[in-house]
This record gives structure tokens, sequence and C-alpha cells, in this order.
């Protein structure tokens, strides 16, 4: 799925809204509430970008980042820390992650982190790329 | 000098005021212009000037210089008296002297050379002596150089006109080069100078001129007197002054006073220093048997004659009386008590024996009366005397009963109260000596008084009954012994001195001695006597009449000139010569001598002088008896028998006229002889006057010997007086001495006996004494400690500087220091522990001496040591946690068992490795280097590691901490440490960290979805329906501040549990700010927020953490000033850190509250309701700031604005 967008959260209302947010603004957008598979769901879902929360079930946030960036398949992938944790920022340091969002945020902040990260047609056309390595 | 004027006797005058002499010739006028202009007018002095003037020429100079100056300018008449504040002017053609405090004119003598100048000096020398001055002013020739010289030797003072000024410099010059001028000077500087001269003229006050200051100080003394007389009731007036003064001065000395005035005042108010001055003046030097040999005449002269004269029987009426008048102490009366007991052995108790003993100064009585004296006091009485007569008591000796009794102690001044009466022999010894001899003739009157007929008197050995010599007679004059005048004793109570005067008429007593007595016997005597018997009179050894009897007028007529009862002088002519002749010839040989026949009237009276001496006359008396003969008669008929022959015998004729030429040649030769022999007896008279007035001198002589002698023995009784009181002065001293020397003995003994080593250092720490046990503990000699400087004592050996150290303190403060311990490595005695003690003595001249006392502690320390050290084992292994000990370098040297078991390490491999084996291997090298660090440093280890359990291989956190053991010279002797298991602790702080952090977590998420939703409903609206728009902006501010609380209070919860966790990074401050700013300007447009300042260093902190101050100060200023529309905020770089500002233009803070703002739960007060907020943004601020030491504060204007300010160290 090009141009996709992956959001996990354990919270649905947070999915919810974020999936409404980045729709409106014309991205496709997967969500998740567990990590329990991400590495599947990455390889099915394919995302441009990956929103990750701190603390969700069965696997702590952090974990899920350092399991996608020591995945040779997964490690291009962009991922953004999405919490209410304060310390946020020193997290994301940590964990390889390529930026935060603290939350609660506001559009404004999301569409920056988003573009960023995912710069308009060059992305698309990697993931075109990537995806349709045939064309 | 003309021989009229060198003739005139100068008398001295007693002018006391400087009369000025001035002599001038040529160009002198001009010079004595500019001096008299000089003169003040009331300068107390007298100028006379003497100039040269021309004999003819009429002078008008006291006109001319009467213009010059306001002082009176008079020539000088005949006779002038001088007066002070005059200018006087020689006459012309006169010659000027001074006699007396007069000035003479005399003629000048034309043939002379004229001098006027040096006759004038020379008489004015004379006269006025000290108080002359004499100046030459300008002049030729040299007249007055010789006057100069005689001014000079006289005591004045002699001035000359310099030669500057002078017109003409001869005569000064002259003068000058005679080395006769004191002061060189020009006319106008003189005046000013010679009151000068005149000051100190008055001040020096010589020749028994009272100065000011003398007269001062004799009003003083004399206050001092009258002050005594007053309080005391003694008048010391008219005694010695000399002596009085001598007392007073010596009391002004003991006292430290300056002045005489100084003490008047001091004693005025001090009744003590009365008494004391009292009791000094009194001098009471006394003693027993004082002049053993006058109590020995006593006994063999006087005694028998007293005792004599009293019945002895028991009970009689006259009981034998003696006075002692100024007894003193009482010696004087018991001497007499035990002589007079001696001397009557057994007959003592049969006679009645009164002696009245009496002093003016009650002390003494009081001594006296109890009759105990010291060893001291009872120097002149002999052993047996002692024995028989005193009684000894606790060292004292008491006078025996029987003595005491004979003696009555009375305070008694006898030159006030009234005397004793019918008292057979007054002493009076050293009494008189202190008294003037007014005061002394009023004393011995007194005694006189109170003497019986036959009384005796004994003075002291330089006194002398002199001054009334006619009431007393010596009876031994050696022993001073005197015996009373048959005089009627009246009792002189003199109070002045006109009385004195009354008693120089020494005939005076004489007279009174007749007595009228009814006696029909007496009374028929009487007529006899002065019908029949020859007229006569009574002279005395003087010749002088006492007594006229019957008609005396043909024989004695008064002599001219000076009135006289001399005999001699008054014996008509003829008879004088006779008289002289009988008076001595009866004198010598003490029979009657009778002459006949002695012609009178030119042989018309032929008188018989009787000359019998009086017998039984204390004093020599003579009665002169004259009787006519009948000489008229046969002279008549001798010259009627010469005529007859003459007319009868013509025969005979030629042989009568050889006969009477014979006759008459005879008588020629006889009235020749006789007026020989007159003139003889008148030079012989002339002769003998002069010896009277030799005779008058020498006794006046023997007067001033006589006051030379009694003020000898006053000082020596005065030396005597302070001898006295230097021997006990010194028996204090001795006994004082004694008592060192006993204090010393104790204070040597201690120090030889006690263990303790002891040192006595001087000043400068050279050992001053040292006992045995210092040169035994320290292998030392006397000789090669004593004067040595201790620090250098055994070659350097003992050069302690924390000693040295504590020496100098207790050296410049004074201060003792005590139980100061210190091991050190003695040369000889090894390495010891000593404590030392130290004190400062005081000596004289505020230096000190040290004494220094080392105790060795050694063996009490290492028995310590070893029992602290088992006792420290004994903690630490009995502690429930790790424990260990490592060496000061770091290398451990012992672990608990407690490690041992936790780690399975045995404790050999555990010494050597230490940790390694069991720290989390990640720790170690951290652990390792702050190890190393405190080691380095000495700084407490405290370190948080992992040790891995030997049980289950676990490895748990621990809680290190080692401190170092640093002993007294400050260097570690081992560090002491302990591991505490605090694994639990941290998982439990681990699990609430991981709580709050949840409950953060979970308290945004919902906030987020809320926010994230209400911001898709605003932007599903596009501008459409404006109302609902503003609902959801407000419901939107509202999770904004909700988010906002949430995160307060989570922040406050960590700063509770001192959790806040701080990311520390170099941050650029600057860009902080601009976000910050930027941010809330997004939506806050009211107020315009204008950032100046910038710093180039970049800043060491925790960016968000700052960015959360910054935010909390700008929404508050925001919040706080609604109606202001701009906010400032400023950077600055100062010393070592960042200054942020942030003012705002709002309501302010009052300033009792500025302080409070930054409390927890605080706000401003009144503005509750008004401003929203929990209170606690300003104290999670300070928290922030403080952790990153930087500061906080707030200045405000209430109603203006405040300004807060941060710093963050750079």
């Amino acid at each position: 799925m090009e141009n996709c967008i992956l959001i996990y959260d354990d919270d649905r209302e947070i999915l919810a809204v974020s999936k409404l947010i980045l729709e409106h603004h014309n991205y496709q957008v997967e969500t998740r509430a567990s990590c329990k598979q991400i590495i599947e769901d990455i390889k099915l879902v394919k995302p441009a970008i990956i929103f990750m929360d701190l603390s969700i079930s069965q696997m702590e946030g952090e974990d899920a980042i350092k399991l996608i960036k020591n995945n040779e398949s997964t490690r291009e992938i962009p991922v953004i820390l999405f919490s209410a944790f304060d310390n946020i920022k020193e997290i994301s340091i940590r964990s390889n992650a390529n930026g935060y969002l603290r939350k609660p945020f506001t559009i404004a902040e999301f569409i920056d982190i988003l573009k960023q990260n995912i710069p308009g047609g060059v992305c698309f056309l990697i993931f075109f790329l990537n995806n349709f390595p045939g064309i | 000098m003309p021989k009229a004027l060198k003739h005139t006797k100068t008398t001295v005058s007693k002018n006391l005021f400087p009369v000025i002499g001035i002599g001038a010739s040529a160009g002198g006028l001009e010079a004595f212009k500019k001096f008299i202009r000089a003169i003040p007018q009331n300068s107390g002095m007298a100028y006379i000037l003497v100039q040269h003037l021309h004999p003819e020429h009429n002078s008008s100079l006291p006109e001319i210089l009467q213009r010059e100056t306001k002082v009176k300018v008079e020539e000088v008449s005949d006779n002038v008296i001088v007066k002070p504040n005059r200018v006087y002017i020689i006459p012309a053609n006169k010659l000027l002297i001074a006699n007396d405090g007069v000035l003479r004119l005399s003629p000048r003598p034309k043939d002379k050379k004229n001098m006027p100048v040096d006759i004038f000096f020379s008489s004015l020398a004379e006269v006025h002596q000290n108080h002359a001055i004499g100046i030459i002013l300008s002049g030729t020739g040299e007249d007055g150089t010789a006057g100069l010289k005689k001014i000079k030797d006289h005591g004045g003072i002699t001035m000359a006109q310099d030669s500057i000024s002078a017109a003409f410099d001869d005569m000064p010059q002259n003068a000058i080069r005679s080395e006769v001028v004191d002061f060189i000077l020009s006319p106008e500087e003189m005046p000013r100078q010679l009151l000068d001269l005149e000051k100190t003229l008055k001040r020096i006050g010589e020749d028994g001129t009272a100065a000011l200051g003398q007269v001062l100080e004799e009003e003083s003394f004399r206050n001092i007197i009258a002050l005594l007389r007053v309080r005391n009731g003694a008048d010391f007036t008219y005694y010695k002054q000399t002596t009085v003064r001598r007392r007073i001065l010596r009391r002004v000395a003991i006292l430290k006073l300056e002045k005489i005035d100084d003490y008047l005042k001091y004693l005025k108010n001090n009744k003590a220093e009365q008494d004391i001055l009292f009791q000094d003046l009194l001098i009471p030097v006394t003693g027993f048997f004082r002049d053993p040999k006058t109590f020995e005449y006593l006994s063999g002269k006087v005694f028998p004659e007293l005792i004599k004269n009293i019945p002895i029987a028991l009970g009689t009426p006259n009981p034998l009386r003696i006075w002692i008048a100024g007894c003193s102490t009482g010696e004087e009366a018991y001497s007499m008590g035990i002589c007079l007991y001696e001397y009557l052995g057994n007959k003592t108790s049969a006679t009645r024996i009164q002696i009245f003993a009496t002093d003016i100064s009650e002390q003494s009585i009081a001594k006296a009366r109890s009759g105990i004296y010291g060893k001291r006091q009872l120097e002149g009485v002999s052993e047996s005397r002692l024995q028989q007569f005193f009684t000894k008591t606790d060292g004292h000796y008491q006078i025996k009963k029987n003595i005491r009794d004979l003696c009555v102690f009375a305070s008694h001044n006898f030159l006030k109260d009234p005397p004793f009466a019918k008292i057979d022999l007054v002493t009076c010894r050293n009494v008189l000596i202190y008294m003037e001899p007014f005061l002394q003739k009023k004393a011995l009157t007194t005694f006189h008084y109170a003497l019986n007929e036959k009384g005796y008197l004994l003075l002291g050995k330089s006194e002398t009954a002199a001054v009334a010599s006619d009431f007393f007679l010596t009876a031994d004059s050696r022993e001073k012994i005197y015996t009373r005048k048959s005089l009627t004793g009246r009792f002189m109570n003199v109070t002045s001195m006109r009385k004195e005067e009354a008693l120089k008429d020494k005939d005076y007593g004489v007279r009174s001695n007749e007595r009228k007595k009814d006696d029909f016997q007496k009374n028929a005597e009487d007529i006899l006597l002065s019908k029949y018997t020859p007229a006569g009179v009574i002279v005395n050894e003087q010749f002088d009449i006492v007594q006229f009897r019957g008609s005396t007028g043909p024989y004695l007529e008064p002599s001219p000139g000076k009135a006289s009862l001399n005999v001699l002088k008054m014996a008509r002519e003829g008879l004088s010569f006779e008289l002289r002749n009988g008076l001595h010839k009866s004198k010598s040989s003490g029979k009657p001598f009778s002459k006949g026949n002695i012609p009178l009237y030119d042989g018309k009276k032929l008188v018989t002088i009787d000359v019998i001496p009086l017998p039984e006359t204390i004093d020599p008396h003579f009665l002169i008896l004259f009787k006519d003969t009948q000489a008229s008669q046969s002279q008549e008929q001798y010259e009627a028998a010469v005529s007859q022959n003459e007319t009868g015998n013509k025969n005979k004729r030629t042989t009568d006229r050889v006969k009477d030429a014979r006759i008459t040649q005879l008588e020629k030769d006889l009235a020749q002889a006789r007026e020989d022999m007159r003139s003889i007896a008148e030079d012989q008279e002339a002769a003998n006057e002069e010896l009277q007035s030799a005779n008058e001198e020498l006794l006046s002589g023997s007067e001033e010997l006589q006051t030379l002698n009694e003020e000898l023995e006053t000082s020596k009784e005065e030396l005597q007086s302070t001898n006295e009181e230097l021997i006990t002065v010194n028996q204090e001293l001795y006994d004082r001495n004694e008592q060192l020397n006993q204090a010393r003995m104790y204070a040597e003994g201690i120090v030889t006996t006690i263990h303790e080593s002891m040192l006595v250092l001087t000043a400068d720490f050279s050992v001053k004494n040292a006992n045995n046990t210092f040169y035994e503990t320290f292998s030392l000699t006397e000789k090669d400690t004593l004067g040595k400087n201790i620090f250098e004592l055994q070659n350097n050996g003992w050069n302690i500087p924390d000693l040295r150290k504590n020496l100098l303190k207790l050296q410049e403060k004074k201060e003792k220091f005590l139980e100061w311990e210190i091991t050190y490595k003695f040369p000889a005695a090894g390495e010891r522990t000593i404590c030392f003690n130290a004190q400062p003595i005081p000596e004289e001249n505020d230096r000190h001496l040290i004494l220094l006392a080392l105790d060795d502690i050694t063996p009490r320390r290492e028995a310590e040591k070893i029992h602290t050290l088992q006792n420290l084992k004994q903690i630490l292994e009995s502690i429930p946690q790790i424990t260990f000990s490592a060496s000061s370098n770091g290398g451990f040297t012992y672990f608990n068992n407690f490690f041992l078991d936790y780690s399975g390490v045995p404790l050999k491999k555990a010494l050597g490795s230490g940790w390694l084996s069991v720290i989390n291997a990640d720790q170690y090298d951290k652990a390792l280097k702050a190890w190393n660090h405190s080691i380095r440093t000495l700084e407490n280890f405290y370190f948080e590691f992992q040790l891995r359990r030997k049980s289950d291989g676990m490895y748990r956190w621990h809680l290190c901490r080692a401190n170092a053991i640093i002993n007294d010279e400050g260097t570690v002797t081992s560090w002491v440490g302990t591991a505490t298991d605090i694994d639990e602790q941290k998982s439990k702080e681990k699990a609430k960290d991981e709580f709050i952090s949840m409950a953060s977590h979970e308290l945004k998420t919902p906030i987020t979805t809320a926010k994230a939703f209400l911001q898709l409903v605003e932007h599903g609206m596009d501008g459409k329906n404006k109302g609902d728009a503003i609902y959801v902006k407000k419901a939107s501010g509202a999770i904004d501040k909700l988010n906002n609380l949430v995160s307060e209070l989570l922040d406050v919860t960590k700063i509770q549990h001192g959790i806040l966790g701080f990311n520390i990074l170099l941050f650029n401050i600057n860009k902080t700010l601009r976000d910050v700013i930027e941010s809330i300007q997004v939506t806050d447009k009211k107020h315009k927020i204008i950032l100046s300042g910038e710093i180039k260093k970049k800043v060491k902190g925790d960016e968000e953490r700052i960015k959360q101050v910054v935010i909390n100060l700008l929404t508050n200023a925001v919040k706080y000033s609604p109606g202001a529309d701009k906010i400032l905020v400023d950077i600055l770089q100062e010393d070592g850190s960042v200054k942020v500002s942030v003012k705002d233009f709002g309501v302010g803070i009052s300033k009792k509250n500025l302080n409070k703002i930054f409390d927890r739960y605080y706000r401003e007060e009144g503005q509750a309701g008004y401003f929203q907020g929990l209170g606690i943004g300003l104290s999670i601020t300070k928290e922030i700031i403080s952790r990153h030491n930087g500061k906080i504060w707030a200045e405000s204007d209430p109603g203006k604005g405040s300004t807060f300010y941060f710093t963050l160290p750079i």
C-alpha cells in the first residue's frame, strides 16, 4: 500500500481520530492496537511511516522500535515515537526512532512531522519503485 | 667716684618691682623714644633714664618724651620715691643715685670725668639687687660698663642696644665686649623682654620674696593645718613648720599627688587621710628607757629629793605625782613607773604614786592603756626588768599590773586643755622640738603652773627651758632637768601673740612676788624698814634694780638716754665706780662688801655703801644700802682749821704754804687720778657694753644653734620613725620572703616528685628549669638542656612544628593549652605520644614564663589503640552489612564475614582483587574511578553498584560508603566503609517511577483524543458556523489547560519524590527563548513580547525544562497584565552566568509577598478569585532553576508591573 501510514496505539480512540485526521489530509492509514505481529504487519502493510505509541499491550513500544530497526527489511521505514510520556525525546534518541510526537498533539504538528519524514512524491516514488520493482 | 657719694650708706630697697636704669648718650634720645613707645602702660616696672646732658643747657626732655608715651614721664626731683609704671628723667647737670627706693640728686662735680651712668647703676645695683635692670643705649665713650657689671654682680639683669639700631654703638659695644651684657636687643624689642623677665622674677621670687606659687602653696599648707585644727582639734600652726611641711609633703608623695593643693582637696573629703596625717604629724617616736642616763639621774638625784618631801605613810594626802606630757604609746610612763618602783623597792606600796601620762593622740593612748608591746619595742628593757615587770602573752609582752596601776592615761592636749596641778615631776621629752619657741614657752608656762614648789621638769636631750628661763632653773644641763623657779605660777592660756609680748617683761614675775600678809608684826617690820633702815636697792645679777627701798634720790638719778634701771648707770657721779667695784667683789666672793667715805657732790657728802648678796635666792640678788656719813661737818672743820692756820700762824705759813701747795698738788693729783679712773671706768663700761652686745650676739647665735639642734633632733626622730616603718616593712618582706621560700620549696618538691616531665620555659622558649623525670624520659642532662631553646634540644630533634605553633599561640594570647597530644619521634626516646599541658606564668614587665608539662602517654595510647582496633573489628563484624577497611592508599585490609558469606569470595582473594569479581562488570570501571578519586581527595566515597549474590547469582544494588579515618596530624590512617543492600528500595523506586509515568500517560491519552477530535471538528468547519467554531476553540483551550495541569501535577509529584528527571545537554538558549515566545505569541495576540539581547555561549541544562520555566514566566506575565500591551524579555551574559528577565506591566506583587510567590500552592492574595491556577507553576520553576544551580527572583512595583529574573551558570 503506497503512501500508507501505520499507527500503533492501544487506545482505539486515538487510532480512530488519528486515522480520521490523516485521511482528511489524504493519507492512507492503517492502525493496529497491538504489536504482537509487528513485523508481519509491516510486511503486509508496507507503510511509508510508522507511528508507535510507547506503551501498548503485549510489547513495549520501545522494544517494538528496536525490533523494526534490527530487521533488515524494515530498518529503513521511519518510525515516529508517539506518546504522552515526558521523556519521549530521550527514548526516541535511545531507540533510534526517527522522531517523536508528543501527545496531545495538534493537527499541524502531526502533519509537520509526517511531511518531514515522507516528503511527498519522492517518498511516493520510492515506495512505488520498492513495491513495484517490475515497472 | 666722688668722695661724697662713696660714703653714702645705701640701704637695700624693699621694692619688689623691677627698676630699670637706662644709660644713654649721643643718639640715645632717639633709641629711648623707640623704647618708651613700646612700653605698655601697666608694665609694673619703673624706668629711670640717665642721659648725658649738657650742664648749662636746660633740658626739656620730659616734655619731649611725654609725647611719645602714655606712661607718666617726670624729671627727677630730689628724694623722689620710685614708683612702678613711671619714667624718670635725670635733670641736667646733676648726678643721680638711688637709695632705698628713693632717687637722690647731687650736683655734678666739675673736674671729674662725667660718668653719671656708672654711678647711678652702681647705686641701683646695691639698692634693688636682683630687681635692678640696666640698659645701655646708643652713645660714645665707656660710661655704663662698670655700672652694668655691678648690676650683674648683684643678680640683676643687663641689656645693651645692638649695633645695627644704635646711632653710636661705642657705649653698648664697650659693655658687650666686657661681657657684662645679658641681652643684646633693639630698643623696640627691649620692653617685651623686660616683661618676660618681670614674670620670671615674680615666679622665682628670690630673696625671700614670696612668689605667687609659693604664696599659694603657703596658703595650702595653712589650709591643711586649719583643716586639722577643725577636724582633729589639734593646732599645728606653731609647730615647727619645716617638720610639719615635711610630713605633709611626705603624705603628698605617698599618695602620688603632684601639688599641695591636690592634697588639700583630697584631705578635705577623706576622713581617714585626716587621721593618717594627724598621726603622721605627731611622730610617735618613743621607747623604754630612752636615754638611760637620764633615768639614772632621776633615781640618783631627783627621786630622793621628791620623796624627801613626802611623808611616807599610807593614805597621805599628798601622793607623788608625775606628769608625763606627750607619753605617746606609754613607754615613757611605764619606764618612769619601773624606775620609781626600782628606786622605792619595798616602800613602793607605802607610797602613793600617780603617774599621769597624757598624749594628744587617742590612738597612742589606747595603745598605752593596753600596755602590750612587741619584742622589738622592748629593746631598751633589760632582761631582768623584762622578767620582773612584764608577762609574756602569745608573743607579746604585757606590763605587769603593779606598774600599770601606777599610771593613769588620758588624752590631753597640754597646749589647750587645763593642766594638772600639784605635780612633782613633769617630763616632756622630745615634744617641744616640734614647736616654735612661742609654743615652747606656752608649754613651759603650763608645766610651771602644774609643778609644785620644788618640782622638777625633765625635757628631751636637745630641748631647753631657755625660752622661759624665768620659770625654770637648770638643775642638770646634761640631762635637761630643771627645777621650778619660785614664781607665782600663772597658767598662760595663750592663744595669741600679744600675750607672748607680755611675757617678755621679765620683771613682771618678780614684782608679783610681793605678797601682802595680814600680820601686825609684819606691818611693824614694814614701818621700821621704811623709816629707819637706810635707803637701798635690790639688784639682780645684771645689776638692774628690782626694788627700791627708802629714798634713794640722793644716790641715784635716772641717767640720760635710754631708760635704764641699771644701778651703775643710775648712780650719781662718784658713786658708780665704787658701786661697780663693790658689786663685782661681792658677786665674785659672795660676801658682803662695805665701803665708807665716798665723796659725793664734790665731797659735800660722804656716803657709805654696803653691798650684801641676798641669801637663798634662786637667782643671785644683791642688796645695796646707802648710808650718809657726816662728811660735810668734818669738811667744814677742816676748812676752818685751814683758814685759822692761815691767819693765826704766820710762822707756819711757809710750811703751811708748802703744805698747802703740797695738798693742792695732791688734791690735783687725786682729782686727776679720779678723773683718769673715771675715764678708765667709762672705757671699761663701754668695753663692757660691747662685751654685752657681743654676748647678746653669742646668745642669739646660741639660740640659732639651739633651734638647729632642735631641728636636728626632730629630723632624727623623723628618721627614727621612718626607720621603724622601714624595719616593719623589712620584717614583712622577710616574712614574705620566708613564705616565698616555703612556697618555692613546696613547688620544687612537687615538681621533683611527680611522674610527669616538667619544663619551665622563658619567653623566648629557652629552658629555664626541668625536672628529673624529664631528663630520664628524654635521655637529657641538665647541661644540654638548661638555657637552650627547647626546639633546638638534641640537634633540633625537638623542632616539633605543632608544638611551636601552640607555644606561639600561648605566647600571644596568654592562654594555657591543655591535653594536647602529639605522637613524635624523639631523638633519644623514640616515637612517643606526649600529652602537653602548658600554662603561662606571669612575671613582671608583662613577661611570661611557660610551665610545660609533658605526660608520656605512649603506653596508654598503645594499649588504647589495640583496644580500639579490636573494638572496631567487633563492630564491623556485628553489623548486618558488608563492611570493609582499606589502607590510606586504597588497598583493602579487611572485609567482614558478612561480605565473604554474601559473595562467596575467600578473604585472601577479596583483599587482593577487592570488588572485582563481585561487582557488576558494567559498573566496575566507574566504581574504581570514584574510589580512586576519594583516595586522592579524601572525599567520602559514595557509590551505588550491583554486587553478585553467591546464593542465587543475582546482582543486587548496594549503596557503598567509605570514610577516611584521619588522625590528629591530619593524615589518613585508614578507610572504613560499608555496603548496604538497597536492591529492594531500588526496585520500589523504579516501580514508583513507572507508576507516575503510567499515570501521566493514562491521563494524557484521553486528552489527546479529545483534543484531536476537537481539531477535526474545527478543521471540518472551514469557517462555517462561526458560533460553533468559538465553542470548539474554547473547548480546545480547556483541553490545553487540562493538559498543562496534568503536567504540572506530575512534575510536583516528581519533585516531591525527588525524581524530577533532567536531561542535561548544551543548548542554544537564544533559540529556546525565541521558540517559546513564538509559541506564546500564537495564542496571545494581545501582548507584544519583545526579546532583547543575545548570548554567544551555549547553556548547559535541560532545554525542555528551561522552556517550561520561560513558558511559565511568560504565561504568568500575560495572565497578570491584562491591561498591558507588551512584555519585555531580556537575556544578558554576566560573570559566569546568563541572566534572563521577563518584565510585565501588570498588577505587580506587594513587597511582603515577593518572597512567598515561589512557595508551593501560593497564590497572590486577593487575586485568587480573579486569576486561575493551582499556584504550583512558580514553585516548579524555582525547583528547575535551583536544580540547574541557578537563581530565580522577582522585583515588583505594585500597580506598575513585575520583573522575574533567573540565572543559569555557563
